[in-house]
């Protein structure tokens, strides 16, 4: 069986919600439901900030609110992932859905990859599989001077997450002097610390600051930063629950 | 004449670049004989000009979200990307137009008169996070060129009587 690779590049109006990139492009339309199980890889970068995409299959979704890279090209494999571990049977359909709050209408670039999980001797229905990661990642977020305990997570999709998971932390600063603490329902897991200075949307694996947080079904994650600074300045995080159950 | 806080920052931006001393006394020469001059960056792809502290302040007032190395925040109109669709939820033409994107041109420090600079400042992000004021100055400008489709799409707006 061969994978299915849905790449396109669309252009998103200005203040609009586009509900599914997919069929903005009416050659894809026939690609929205995936034809057999299979592992989902999506990879997206935009040309200016402002844009934001979820990404589901079926009633699942596997990347909430997410911020992407901007980048003058086409997304770097495997750099520029949004999520490589989603897991879809056959029939789910597939939705990226995107949202511009600017002024200017922003291009999305993206790739979204079907490898598919059974072999020829399928003879259709469900399969076992994998239970989702599921992702979200943002920025800019501001940070003002002085402040102590912001938390980066508060009322997000995936500050809770109802089966027990392991964690994984990525952030990025825009200039120096964020320090990031993390706490799993009141027990810090993580100090205080630096993070990478690269001013961008964080790449895996480059921007790991965090790994392997067990994180109890229900928990709450409290991503803190602290800006002992006397300016403000930004963050941009991405985090991946690897689910422990499939829901 | 500049006062002393002025020479102060000059001082500061021009040793977030050199440790060079010498286009500081050649802004100091050139005001002295009233000639005020600026130190600036200037876009390679637009050639409009970006404040002193650009790269000083990288990461902190510009260029967020753009990288750890200082870089033009000139938007381009991507013409080679359609227009997206005229849907339901458009409620203004003013949504619709080519997309646009953050043209990442390099940067080339250089003394220039205040008055060039401020005819030919770019409009930073920091001063149009919603991208309002920069998205109009491109429409403008997608709609007079040849590559644009604006305009067709401005007569279907038109006929839809919305």
């Amino acid at each position: 069986m061969q994978p299915t690779i849905i790449q396109d590049t669309i252009s998103v109006a200005a203040g609009a919600i586009n509900e599914n990139v997919i069929v903005s492009n009416s050659a894809l339309r026939g690609l929205l439901q995936s034809v057999y199980p299979a592992r989902i890889r999506l990879l997206a970068v935009i040309s200016a900030l402002g844009l934001r995409i979820d990404a589901s299959h079926g009633s699942s979704t596997f990347a909430a609110s997410c911020d992407l890279r901007v980048s003058a090209s086409t997304p770097d494999d495997p750099l520029d992932v949004v999520n490589d571990q989603a897991y879809t049977q056959a029939g789910e359909q597939m939705v990226i859905r995107a949202t511009n709050t600017t002024g200017a209408a922003i291009e999305l670039r993206y790739m979204l990859v079907l490898e598919p999980v059974v072999g020829d001797d399928w003879t259709g229905g469900d399969v076992e599989l994998p239970p989702d990661t599921l992702v979200m990642q943002r920025g800019p977020v501001a940070v003002a001077a002085g402040v102590q305990a912001q938390q980066l997570l508060d009322g997000l999709r995936f500050e809770r997450v109802n089966v027990p998971s392991i964690l994984t932390v990525f952030m990025t600063q825009s200039a120096t002097g964020i320090l990031r603490q993390m706490l799993i329902d009141n027990e810090r897991v993580a100090p205080p610390s630096t993070i990478s200075l690269n001013n961008r949307v964080p790449q895996d694996p480059f921007d790991t600051t965090l790994s392997g947080i067990e994180v109890p079904a229900n928990s709450l994650q409290l991503l803190q930063v602290a800006n002992p600074t006397g300016g403000s300045l930004n963050v941009f995080f991405k985090t991946k629950n690897n689910q422990l159950e499939r829901r | 004449m500049m006062d002393d806080k002025a020479v102060e920052e000059l001082i500061l931006n021009v040793k977030s670049l050199t440790d060079r001393m010498t286009m500081v006394d050649a802004v100091l020469k050139a005001n002295k004989l009233s000639q005020e001059t600026v130190l600036a960056f200037q876009c390679s792809h637009s050639g409009l000009y970006y404040p002193a502290d650009y790269v000083r302040l990288w990461g902190r007032l510009y260029g967020i979200g753009l990288g750890p190395s200082p870089v033009s925040e000139s938007l381009d109109s991507l013409y080679y990307t359609e227009p997206p669709p005229i849907t339901e939820a458009i409620r203004s033409i003013e949504q619709i137009m080519h997309p646009v994107g953050n043209s990442f041109a390099q940067l080339d420090y250089m003394l220039v008169s205040a008055d060039d600079y401020n005819d030919c400042r770019l409009v930073c992000a920091h001063d149009d996070p919603h991208m309002e004021i920069r998205a109009r100055i491109l429409r403008d400008k997608q709609l007079s060129n040849p590559l644009s489709k604006l305009r067709i799409m401005q007569v279907a707006w038109d006929r839809t009587g919305r």
